[in-house]
């Protein structure tokens, strides 16, 4: 497993398309601080510490548009550049091999909602300076360090669902495009097919209530919630999950999806 | 370590993907410190055993030893001792040819200056910078060749690796599998280019419909041959009288000359059968067949 990993910390080094992503991300964030601003009744939300929580949530909500990319195409790329075939012949272990890969977008999700934070720190600041405002005081008993460093996991958590699903789809079906393509198109079919179901009523209701998209919203809403209680990030809906519910019906998700990328990975013959 | 004489040994090895036989009870055996060609047309079956030796695919049926340890459950050792080229070489596009062989040394645990060493010895130090997709085909199969000596394995096993080289490519790597030999190597090698092999190989085995055809050193396989050219006149009227013979199997016109299909001990018999015909020939003697013509005989490739 350590070989592994020093080699994909190596090649995650070396590799553009992580920086990439980073700053697409970070650049929304900038932007939607940025526009979030002009708006006299949310700006208080973007100062510092409130700020930060945006910033994470915001981290999260881009979650299944940006990170698909990076863990589709670390796990579909080792499968179309024949890569599998030459680290294999190295270290037998299958299983260390698709995990390591794992680990290693996993930590960048992690340094990505960190730098998420730089930016949400900078940009909070400069809109608070530039505005004259502050936040509001935290509840009573509630700290906004405490709240900031669970939604930093929480973020973290959220996401790594979305990378889970791509970087699973890329290694089952040998691909780069089919593991992006599910990674996205599963967050924009997942919202979809959550919209009619919530609109034709229970039963289909209650279904939707239990798709990850709803488990990876009620995490980082009802966190952010601890410390926002108002505007359009601290808004919590009638039905949000509550923190325990969306943590296990995410974990529950995720072993499901690693069950079957490494029941793929370790029983079929490398053909790449 | 293991005392087994024999590199490489398969009992019966098969593979099937589903209705297709890829390999079909595969029984071959690799001595220490040889070089051995594993012949065969496309799709004969070679990748996929290579494969079954690496634990890249399973068999089906039948056992593989590498070392006189079964590969199904000695695996890491074996991947330990040895080092894989199999088909085309296959690195990260992004990365240069350099800091692929340390990804490849990352896993393996191999220093850094090995890789400098094994760069050397392929001759792809002043490109080593370079990404791996900008290399030509010649320089992608130096760096996997590089690769495959990363961890100065006792075993090497190479699947096709002239392709894309230029001439003095190839006789690069013929040379460098035979300084391997000379160290006390093994070489497993698989190619297209049978003049190579009948140059380089102790022994080789050709490979047809997965299975083998015919195994040994080049000299006894080409040596075996039961082919005698007669050089005789009148050629036709020669051709009748030996084609009335009860044990000629076959007689053809070639280049002026007969090749008569005899065992090879009635040779002596064609020269007297002919005699008592008037005719006297001058020159009869073993046809020596190329490794390309007999391996299109066996394979059936030449129609």
């Amino acid at each position: 497993m350590i070989g592994f990993l020093r080699a994909d910390w190596r090649k995650l080094r070396q590799r553009w398309m992580p920086r990439i992503l980073l700053l697409i991300l970070l650049a929304v964030v900038a932007l939607i601080f940025l526009g979030t601003s002009s708006r006299a009744r949310f700006r208080s939300d973007l100062a510092l510490p409130d700020g930060l929580v945006v910033a994470l949530s915001l981290g999260a909500g881009f979650a299944a548009f940006i990170w698909p990319v990076l863990a589709g195409s670390w796990s579909g790329g080792e499968y179309g550049w024949g890569t599998v075939r030459m680290a294999l012949t190295r270290q037998p272990s299958r299983i260390a091999f698709s995990l390591s890969g794992l680990i290693m977008v996993l930590l960048t999700v992690g340094f990505g909602l960190l730098l998420v934070l730089g930016v949400g720190a900078i940009a909070g600041s400069l809109v608070a300076a530039a505005n004259h405002i502050t936040a509001p005081a935290p509840p009573a008993g509630t700290s906004a360090a405490g709240v900031i460093v669970k939604l930093y996991f929480g973020a973290w958590f959220a996401s790594a669902f979305y990378a889970v699903l791509a970087y699973t789809a890329g290694a089952v079906f040998r691909s780069t495009p089919a593991g992006i393509g599910i990674g996205i198109g599963f967050a924009v079919a997942q919202s979809a097919v959550s919209a009619i179901f919530t609109a034709l009523g229970d039963p289909w209701k209650s279904f939707a209530s239990h798709f990850p998209d709803a488990y990876t919203m009620g995490l980082t809403a009802r966190l952010e919630n601890e410390l926002i209680h108002s505007g359009p990030f601290g808004r919590l809906e009638p039905n949000t999950a509550s923190i325990g519910a969306s943590m296990l019906g995410l974990a529950i998700y995720m072993a499901i999806l690693l069950a079957l990328m490494l029941a793929a990975v370790r029983q079929r013959d490398v053909t790449s | 370590m293991s005392g087994s004489e024999t590199a490489i040994e398969t009992t019966d090895l098969t593979k099937h993907y589903g209705a297709i036989v890829a390999v079909d009870h595969l029984n071959l055996s690799v001595n220490r410190g040889e070089i051995f060609g594993f012949l065969g047309p496309n799709g004969s079956g070679k990748s996929t055993t290579m494969r079954m030796l690496l634990g890249l695919a399973r068999p089906t049926a039948g056992r593989a030893q590498v070392f006189g340890l079964d590969v199904h459950t000695h695996l890491p050792e074996i991947l330990r001792r040895t080092g894989a080229l199999i088909e085309n070489p296959t690195f990260y596009p992004f990365l240069s040819g350099r800091e692929n062989l340390r990804v490849m040394g990352d896993l393996t645990g191999t220093p850094d200056s090995r890789v400098e060493v094994v760069l050397g010895l392929v001759d792809m130090q002043a490109d080593a910078d370079r990404p791996f997709s900008s290399y030509s085909l010649g320089m992608k199969q130096r760096i996997g060749v590089a690769g495959t000596l990363l961890t100065e394995p006792e075993l090497l096993i190479l699947d096709e690796p002239g392709n894309g080289l230029d001439p003095a490519g190839i006789v690069e790597m013929r040379t460098l599998m035979q300084q391997l030999r000379t160290a006390g190597h093994t070489v497993f090698v698989s190619s297209h280019v049978l003049h190579e092999i009948e140059q380089v190989c102790d022994r080789i085995a050709i490979l047809n419909h997965g299975k083998v055809v015919a195994q040994g050193s080049v000299q006894e396989l080409l040596g075996a041959t039961d082919r005698v050219e007669i050089q005789v006149t009148p050629l036709e009227e020669a051709a009748a009288v030996l084609r009335a013979l009860p044990w000629v199997s076959g007689v053809a016109v070639e280049g002026g000359a007969l090749l008569v299909t005899v065992p090879i001990e009635r040779s002596a018999d064609l020269t007297r059968a002919l005699g008592e015909h008037g005719m006297y020939p001058s020159v009869i003697r073993p046809r020596q067949e190329s490794l390309e013509r007999y391996f299109l005989e066996l394979t059936g490739a030449a129609a």
